[in-house]
């Protein structure tokens, strides 16, 4: 994304007066826009959604004089009429404003360049780029000034109109808020005397535009509670917003993960307590591993450990799994990167990147892995540096070799399959709750029948108890013991482990589900046997 | 109704016209000699070369009618459909009644619009063009085609003129010279003013700036009433140029941050840095500064930061290619790099850094593009003012393409090393520093051993870990060790790490085989035999695979 430095480092002292309106962050990019009209005619202005661009251009227009063109004078300029005339509709409405006055202010000015590059109804794709070119000139030739402003120019893939524009413009770009703004924010809604610790939730969330701030000042006064802790809660469930849907996040949280203390363990102090920004630690400046592996064979909880920190982390948690089709490819990185920029505008977050090993494996790997190592730690990294980017992979080894060899993955966790004693607990954190029958089994032959499994396994058990349970009961069946249930379930499971480790290899063959029901090396060798005579008898 | 703006009958009162710039006359003149000997001629500039004058001043010279944008605008307004070569054919006939010599200005734009795949009636306008020659041919008159790139390499499907079929002049506009800049600072600044600006400096320093740009760049100075060196670079640095590279994303490193890099320093600010910077000095020797540069060495070894410092220290002169482009879609791939290259070309001397070159190299396109990036750097070698230091990073050179490395391209190899133990023991006490005392009185002997080949991002990370370390033990309220426990446990496990990527990378990683991730306190410095073991196995089965 191109952008100009200009503005971002103020050089010059401003003889602003000091403005008790604006932000500071808006004092200085007033000021900006004013040198700016005074020395060019025609400015372009940059600015993120809420960062107070449109207050910016009608205070110009006041103290300049001038005229100000809404999106909603675009939108009544060129709804009449024939549809492929919009760029000359434009055009007039533009050229009107700049013959009637010195200074035309042109906002929301992504729209038009939405409708001129992009628009799929347009039949004259570029006309717009005659539409600026004559506009620009106009003024100039007028000694007028033009401005346009918006959230960005840059519109992917139309790449040329923008850096012509640019080459005769002054370009500004409206500078990041810093604590002292949020600070100023809080203080519109509450006052001078607002006992908001305005540092504190910049430390936390220092990505929040105005209109943030001020409806976390209207919320926090509306519950009467200002305290750190209350403002955290309202950005985490009211401001920032995950890519995941509420019912996706609320199923697990880290208590009934059994078995991974370990991880949990490390997950807490190199990720989770660095997030959370605890005043204690302040003069530490802890920051988060920012590339975090987690691996192991299917079934043994990375995907839980994922729903749990969504959980935990709530708006600050983002999700690339498989619902983002990797194809087309430019739709791909289109989703890819608004993760991203999502959660960079949630600072410090977490983006969890699901199944990373298969997704690496596509052939939009070297792309993808290009990208990441830019956002773990590339030149451009200042806001994505906030941003831990968590992978989970079967296998490790399929993780593409640039990625690993530049030791941006910090953190490497092993999921692995639960032992004896955590299988026992997981099925007695399932059985609970439910009727006594199902609590009274042999727990140590469970173990035994269970060796090998994994949590998703050992979760799968319990569901096949109750229902096999069930079907007894509808089909008037006399009931069986708890442990004869078990028995069949673990049965059944081993036996769908079995004919899954066949079809991984190649080896399935049909009929095989009948002989592979036991675990025994004779039953095992006789499936063999069985497998061959079928290949033989094979049509 | 048509409106054209036809001034060829104009009164002998008008003002005079304004004075054009060196290169302009230059350029005029040879205009005027191709509008005398051929039916149809094009003329390029580049953005901002100031075209308009010499469309102002052909129009008073000749019998000359202008179709400007406003005038297609205003006939194509109300068509009710998307076709517009009828109005934009009978503008330039109408034009054509009472003139000898037809203009069209900024024709770029219009052609933009013509031959877009998208427009309803793509190339169309060839005929109307073709027609329209024929016209100017046989009434002995001429057309004239202006407009800034058209040859752009934004768009691969943009208007050439190659249905003209050689029957047409095509002329480059001239190049802005030093002249130029103090004419047009001059206009700004009054001429007295502009004789006594540095515009040699300016000059020197960013050759690339248009007429728009040195027309504002006046203006600043006037506004702020400095002339001097320092205000005109920041000036340009910070409001005229536009580079890919937001500053404000790229973390605030020093080249005096970086320890160790003493010698790699020295040899970018004598080969790179102070021939870029255009020191008056050096004006007779002719300074010119390496145009490849290959910064290589193991990851984390501070390829990155180098980048970071220098786009610190080039500001708007700091152009880059990294991972946010990517390689898929080539469609669009493609014009990105190249509008990166254009942008770099026109903000020259400059530096173009391409972070991580050999994994872009390694893409699907790989034989496409290192072909195309040849090319790329071949153009910036050819332009007389093109002075891109091009600095790519590699993590390992053997994988840099052949073709670019034989060619010679590449003349400053620049090895990034890990750092030595003393360097190690300076590294973690500058990142300790400013942390209370109890974590500045660690002992570096205790595991001087223990980092051994370690790089300056392990070292990083091992005085993050002893901070998340500790601040756990103080949030579950769990006995707080010594500072020297911490700092063994920090660097057992970025070991660890170190070898289970290893053996990742080289695809022999064993799930649930690996040891117990858990490194008690103190049982770090045992560990390390078995590690060093493990970390030699891996070297050698690297070696092995490597290409």
């Amino acid at each position: 994304m191109p952008q100009t430095s200009a503005a971002k480092a103020p050089a010059l002292a401003s003889n602003a007066k000091h403005d008790v309106n604006l932000a500071p962050a808006q004092q200085a990019a007033l000021a900006s826009l004013k040198e700016a009209v005074r020395t060019a005619p025609f400015v372009m202005m940059e600015g993120a959604p809420g960062a107070g661009k449109t207050l910016l251009l009608q205070r110009l227009i006041a103290e300049e004089g001038g005229h100000y063109i809404s999106g909603r004078d675009i939108t009544l300029a060129t709804t009449h009429s024939a549809n492929t005339c919009t760029d000359e509709q434009l055009h007039t409405l533009i050229e009107e404003a700049l013959s009637k006055h010195d200074l035309v202010v042109i906002d929301d000015f992504d729209a038009v360049t939405a409708l001129g590059f992009r628009s799929a109804g347009n039949r004259r794709p570029k006309y717009l780029g005659v539409v600026m070119r004559t506009l620009i000139d106009r003024a100039r030739a007028l000694g007028k000034r033009l401005v346009i402003a918006g959230e960005s120019f840059w519109v992917s893939p139309e790449y040329h109109l923008v850096p012509d524009w640019q080459a005769r413009a002054c370009n500004l770009e409206m500078p990041p808020m810093q604590a002292r703004d949020f600070a100023f924010f809080f203080s519109l809604v509450l006052g001078e005397s607002s006992a908001i610790d305005a540092d504190r939730i910049y430390q936390y969330a220092p990505s929040l535009n105005a209109y943030h701030l001020m409806q976390i000042a209207r919320l926090a006064q509306e519950n009467g509670d200002v305290s750190e802790a209350a403002l955290r809660e309202l950005i985490d469930t009211r401001i920032l917003r995950s890519n995941l849907r509420g019912e996706e996040i609320a199923s697990i949280t880290f208590d009934d993960l059994k078995g991974f203390e370990g991880i949990i363990d490390k997950l807490t102090t190199y990720l989770i307590n660095p997030l959370q920004q605890d005043a204690r630690f302040d003069a530490l400046q802890l920051k988060p591993k920012r590339g975090v592996l987690l691996y192991g064979p299917p079934g043994t909880g990375k995907t839980s450990i994922g729903r749990a920190l969504a959980r935990q982390m709530r708006g600050k948690f983002f999700m690339i799994d498989g619902t983002i089709p990797p194809e087309p490819a430019a739709e791909f990185f289109r989703r890819i990167k608004q993760v991203f920029e999502a959660a960079k505008s949630a600072t410090p977050s977490v983006i969890f990147i699901d199944d990373a090993d298969v997704l690496f494996q596509s052939d939009r790997s070297t792309s993808l892995s290009r990208y990441l190592l830019t956002m773990l730690d590339g030149l451009e990294s200042a806001t994505a540096g906030k941003v831990a980017v968590i992978m989970t992979a079967m296998d490790p080894n399929h993780m593409p070799a640039a990625l690993l060899r530049s030791g941006r993955v910090e953190l490497w966790l092993e999921t692995k399959p639960p032992a004896a004693a955590t299988r026992a607990e997981m099925v007695a954190a399932h059985v609970t709750g439910l009727p006594g029958a199902f609590r009274n089994y042999d727990a140590k032959r469970l173990t035994e029948l269970t060796e090998g499994f994994n949590a998703a396994d050992m979760r799968r058990i319990v569901a096949d108890v109750k229902a096999l349970y069930a079907a007894d009961v509808i089909e008037r069946r006399e009931p069986q013991n708890a442990d004869t249930y078990f028995e069949i379930a673990t049965r059944n499971v081993r036996r769908n482990k079995d004919l899954l480790s066949l079809a991984e290899v190649g080896a399935f063959s049909f009929g095989a589900a009948e002989a592979s029901n036991g675990r025994s090396e004779a039953e095992k060798k006789k499936s063999r046997l069985r497998d061959e005579s079928n290949q033989c008898a094979g049509e | 109704m048509l409106t054209v703006t036809d001034t060829a009958r104009v009164s002998t009162n008008t003002p005079a016209l304004p004075p054009l710039s060196p290169a302009q006359a230059e350029t005029y003149e040879r205009l005027e000699e191709a509008i005398a000997s051929s039916p149809v001629v094009v003329l390029e500039s580049s953005v901002g070369f100031g075209k308009s004058f010499l469309v102002q001043r052909l129009m008073r010279q000749h019998k000359a009618a202008a179709v400007t944008l406003v005038d297609l605008l205003h006939s194509t307004a109300n068509t009710g459909h998307a076709g517009m070569e009828a109005p934009f054919m009978a503008l330039v006939e109408t034009a054509f009644e009472g003139a000898d010599l037809v203009i069209l200005d900024d024709f770029d734009l219009v052609g933009a619009v013509f031959s877009h795949p998208f427009y309803a009636r793509t190339k169309m306008v060839e005929a109307t063009l073709h027609a329209l020659m024929q016209r100017a041919r046989s009434q002995n008159k001429c057309l004239l085609f202006l407009g800034s790139d058209f040859r752009s390499p934004y768009e691969p499907e943009k208007m050439d003129f190659s249905f003209f079929d050689g029957r047409m002049l095509d002329l480059e506009a001239e190049h802005f010279t030093e002249a130029d800049y103090r004419f047009f600072l001059g206009l700004a600044l009054g001429e007295a003013a502009g004789q006594s600006l540095p515009t040699k400096r300016i000059f020197d320093y960013s050759p690339g700036l248009n007429g728009h740009q040195l027309r504002q760049l006046g203006a600043l100075m006037k506004e702020h009433g400095r002339s001097d060196e320092a205000f005109v670079r920041e000036m340009i640095d910070t409001r005229l140029l536009i580079t890919n590279a937001n500053v404000g994303e790229i973390a605030d490193v020093k080249f005096s941050d970086l320890k160790g890099f003493e010698q790699i320093i020295a040899d970018l600010t004598t080969y790179v840095l102070n021939p870029l910077k255009g020191d008056p000095r050096f004006d007779d020797i002719g300074l010119a500064p390496k145009r490849g540069v290959l910064l290589f060495g193991p990851p984390g070894t501070g390829k990155t930061s180098i980048g970071r410092a220098l786009a610190h220290q080039m500001q708007g002169k700091f152009f880059m290619i990294d991972g946010t482009i990517p390689t898929e879609p080539a469609k669009d791939f493609y014009p990105k790099v190249q509008s990166v290259f254009h942008a770099a070309k026109k903000a020259a001397p400059c530096v173009l850094f391409i972070d991580d070159a050999d994994v872009l190299f390694q893409s699907d396109r790989s034989t496409g593009l290192s072909r195309y990036l040849l090319t790329m750097l071949d153009g910036l070698e050819s332009e007389t003012s093109g002075k891109v230091a091009v600095i790519m990073t590699a993590m390992d050179p053997n994988h840099m393409p052949p073709a670019l490395l034989r060619s010679g391209r590449v003349e400053l190899w620049i090895e990034t090393k890990p750092p030595s133990e003393s360097v190690r023991n300076e590294m973690i006490a500058a990142d300790v520093a400013r942390l209370p005392e109890a974590f500045r009185s660690y002992d570096f002997n205790k595991i001087a051993n223990l980092t051994a080949g370690f790089n300056a991002a392990d070292m990083r990370r091992i005085v993050s870990d002893v901070k998340a370390l500790y601040a756990r033990d103080v949030v579950e309220g769990r006995k707080i060790k010594a500072v020297d426990d911490y700092f063994a446990v920090a660097a057992g496990e970025v070991r660890q790490n170190k070898v289970l990527l290893g053996l990742a990378e080289a695809g022999a990683l064993k799930l649930g085989q690996q040891p117990e991730a858990a490194n008690p306190p103190g049982a770090g410095a045992g560990r390390t035999e078995k590690q060093k073991k493990a970390s030699r196995l891996r070297d050698e089965s690297n070696q092995c695979g490597g290409e």
